[in-house]
């Protein structure tokens, strides 16, 4: 009896340390391959460049006194250069595409972490902004920067996506990924994937209008816009973090097409939300969203999203206006 | 708590150190370790219903012990009966109430009457018709006098609840596997290692065939109405393999993870789709449930040993009861029939045993004989799955139809097709695989045991490769619906 147990014992220490030979080369792999996907995915300009910041924001070379925050409004909306030479400070534009202020705030932190803080943040505001979407929009922009990133996990857990263990063992969360991580083989292989395609976080889009448009307001229902609670709260917890680090906070909203804005029945009251806020913490709010710029189809390519011509044209005024504004003193 | 999830990856070499190392002094504490960790296992996805589990253990448990100590056959019967009804009782609540209201109230407005049906929003709970099943036959059996009853509660109840075959089995029957719970296990090192690799396979079938190639029968089923019969055809094959490497796949691994803590269980799948017609089919499908049916049902009807009218009876019930067995869906019951449809000829003519034998034994290539004889049993089989993956009968109809209509001679066309070249490589390399092993319990049990270390760990690492490549998402699997 007692030699079959110490020949279990010896067969089961057998498994285990077999079982380890077999997966030691795996765990050795984990990290080299993480970095190695991670780093030239990070290098490639697929989704219009939307690395290109991040690697900005984490290799702390962003060096810019304004910093443009937003949606995807504000990253094809607002030129950095137009704005820089009005007020001759360097600007940034830091938008992301599909997010709310709660994944914008996340930026924010990342960039003051890694980066001097900036003078002025020029905060493009919309609808959207204080409410929050379900799903992870665009996952594949964390992935290279996301492991053992506190702020990257604390911010995007809550989004239906990745599971925690993807923020801590490496390369797990690249699982399934294949058309990623053939863009990081294309980025390895090929230097032209690596082109950049965004000026200072900026690219704006030369799409013509989108002829879908008539169509979906015919079928397209009114939508009500729903705050999320927790991202008003965080505004506010934002807005007197940058007054007590000296960074001036600019609201702005920028233009919508006309017919375009009948399909948020709330609009009004979150417009006005906006303006409540400003007046609150006593911060400029420039308004476009009756602006003149609204009428005219030829300047945008959808309804919320202004085209090339458009965002020259709003960036010029953009910047005038700030620079003309009586209350703003940082480009005095 | 999936077996393709990290969760699963995490809970398995918790719980394996724990029996081997800690609790292994004692096969008392050893059964209460697996009991604990299978309600753990279950209750992960919905703990409410673990009192169910509980329930309908202490039921069949109770009634075991009483129904040995009786000796009057009516007190026997009733005791029986009872189980059955309680057993049966919770499975037609949770899984068919809804259905016969439904069925019952459609039947009723045909005659002209419109009766108030009351359908209930209920959850159906996991595994319930395997558990139900299992618990079933322990009642049975021992009112049966092939089994004594056991009078070790935590054994009983381990063996009810044994986390790798409760959510999707084998249904194993209280002969086989209880006497497991009662006896001292020793750590048998070649039969844990093979469990790895029948697990290793499991997921394989699961993670890279089954999963994606639900991502084109889905795409293909859900829009069927704009599709041509030809492509129609392409989704039904695609729903074809991703049900057998999801079923069986989930089989392998719970197969695998039993043997890992010292466990055989029953064999689920014999290469299914090598089979040369419907009967050989249905040997070696789901052969824990077919089995069950079988002696349970089946032989208690008079089997085959009555009139030739009352054995196509037979025949239709335990089809069609097999068949109610996985849905409340008239689809399901359809399902059954169509494969009764297919069976009978086979037993009217004695030749439902002609195929007992393996397919091309010793050979590495079928005759074109055996080839021709597959390929037909495997397009029949993908015509009845039609309508064990349509969402209604006009659905499964219609889309049967199409197939049968001149669109069937088109080129088929969907989304995706360029990707899809690659999955269908992959199946064919697998079936190739499965071909090459299927002699043994699983295809890849013995490929690569006379290859060097190095060669066959390259085919291994390769494997996870696949896995990692290839993962779409954590994929519920088809059969915990049922």
């Amino acid at each position: 009896m007692k030699n079959n147990s110490s020949t279990s014992n010896f067969n089961l220490k057998k498994f285990l340390k077999k079982i380890l030979y077999f997966i030691l080369p795996i765990i050795i792999l984990l990290y080299p391959l993480d970095y190695f996907i991670s780093y030239y995915l990070s290098q490639s300009n697929e989704f219009e460049g939307v690395y290109e910041s991040s690697n900005d924001v984490y290799n702390s070379a962003i060096n810019s006194d304004i910093a443009l925050y937003g949606s995807s409004r504000s990253r094809v909306h607002i030129d950095p250069m137009i704005i820089y030479d009005s007020v001759k400070q360097n600007a940034y534009n830091f938008g992301i595409d599909g997010h709310n202020f709660w994944i914008q705030h996340l930026r924010h932190l990342e960039l003051i972490q890694h980066n001097e803080k900036p003078k002025v943040i020029v905060h493009s505001l919309d609808v959207q902004t204080l409410s929050k979407r379900d799903n992870l929009y665009l996952f594949q922009q964390f992935l290279p920067y996301m492991l053992f990133n506190k702020n990257i996990f604390q911010y995007t857990k809550s989004y239906d996506g990745f599971k925690t263990l993807d923020y801590f063992i490496p390369l797990l969360r690249y699982r399934g990924e294949w058309k990623v991580i053939n863009t990081a083989i294309q980025s390895f292989l090929n230097k032209e994937t690596r082109k950049k395609v965004r000026n200072r976080g900026y690219a704006a889009r030369e799409k013509p209008w989108d002829s879908r448009f008539k169509n979906n307001q015919i079928l397209r229902k009114k939508i009500t816009i729903n705050l999320h609670q927790e991202s008003l709260n965080l505004y506010e917890e934002f807005i007197l973090s940058c007054k007590n680090s000296n960074i001036e906070l600019i609201l702005v909203f920028s233009p919508e097409y006309k017919k375009g804005q009948e399909f948020i029945t709330n609009r009004d009251s979150i417009i006005q939300l906006y303006e409540q806020i400003s007046k609150k913490h006593d911060l400029v709010f420039i308004d476009y969203s009756d602006d003149e710029i609204c009428n005219d189809k030829s300047l945008f390519f959808d309804a919320t999203h202004l085209n090339r011509k458009g965002s020259i044209l709003f960036s010029q005024k953009l910047a005038s206006d700030l620079k003309n504004h009586p209350q703003i003193k940082a480009f005095k | 708590m999936l077996f393709n999830s990290i969760d699963f990856a995490i809970f398995l070499p918790i719980v394996f150190l724990l029996y081997w190392f800690i609790f292994n002094r004692n096969i008392k504490v050893q059964n209460l370790l697996i009991l604990i960790s299978s309600y753990v296992f279950y209750g992960w996805w919905d703990y409410r219903f673990l009192s169910l589990i509980l329930f309908s253990t202490l039921v069949d448990y109770i009634i075991g012990t009483f129904l040995n100590k009786q000796k009057k056959e009516s007190y026997r019967k009733v005791l029986l009966i009872t189980s059955v009804v309680v057993n049966l009782g919770f499975l037609g609540f949770f899984k068919y109430y809804n259905f016969f209201v439904d069925s019952f109230s459609a039947t009723f407005s045909l005659f002209g009457k419109d009766i108030e049906s009351s359908s209930l929003n209920i959850i159906l709970p996991v595994g319930i018709s395997f558990y139900t099943f299992q618990t079933l036959s322990y009642t049975i059996d021992i009112y049966k006098r092939k089994l004594t009853p056991t009078k070790d509660f935590i054994a009983f109840s381990a063996f009810v609840s044994f986390f790798p075959q409760l959510v999707a089995g084998p249904i194993e029957r209280a002969t086989n596997l209880l006497p497991q719970f009662l006896k001292k296990r020793g750590f048998n090192y070649n039969k844990a290692v093979d469990g790895l690799r029948q697990i290793l396979w499991g997921i394989f079938k699961k993670i890279v065939i089954a999963d994606n190639c639900a991502e084109y029968a889905n795409m293909i089923f859900n829009n069927s109405s704009n599709h041509s019969g030809s492509t129609l055809a392409v989704g039904a094959v695609f729903f074809s393999i991703q049900i057998y490497c999801d079923f069986s796949g989930y089989t392998d691994i719970a197969i695998g993870t039993s043997r890992l803590f010292g466990f055989n269980l029953k064999r689920n799948f014999n290469f299914p789709y090598f089979s040369r017609d419907i009967a050989e089919f249905w040997r070696k499908w789901h052969i824990s449930l077919t089995t069950w049916f079988r002696d349970y049902l089946y032989i208690p009807l008079g089997g085959s040993r009555v009139s030739k009218l009352k054995q196509i009876r037979n025949v239709f019930i335990i089809f069609m009861a097999s068949g109610l067995w996985h849905g409340a869906n008239w689809t399901f019951v359809a399902w059954g029939g169509i494969n009764a449809i297919l069976f009978i000829p086979l037993l009217l003519t004695k030749n439902n045993r002609k195929n007992l034998n393996e397919v091309a034994p010793g050979r590495k290539l079928p005759s074109f004989h055996e080839f021709v004889a597959m390929l037909g049993t495997f397009c029949l089989i993908t015509l009845t799955w039609i309508f064990f993956r349509a969402e209604n009968m006009e659905h499964a109809i219609t889309y049967t139809s199409e197939i049968f209509s001149s669109s069937f001679f088109t080129i088929p066309r969907y989304t995706s097709m360029r990707k899809s070249i690659e999955i269908i490589i992959l199946t064919c390399i697998f079936f190739g695989i499965e071909w090459r092993g299927r002699a043994d319990n699983y295809a890849i049990e013995k490929l690569g045991l006379l290859w060097s270390r190095r060669k066959r760990y390259i085919f291994y690492y390769a494997i996870i490769l696949s896995l990692f490549y290839y993962f779409i998402n954590e994929k519920q699997f088809i059969y915990f619906q049922f």
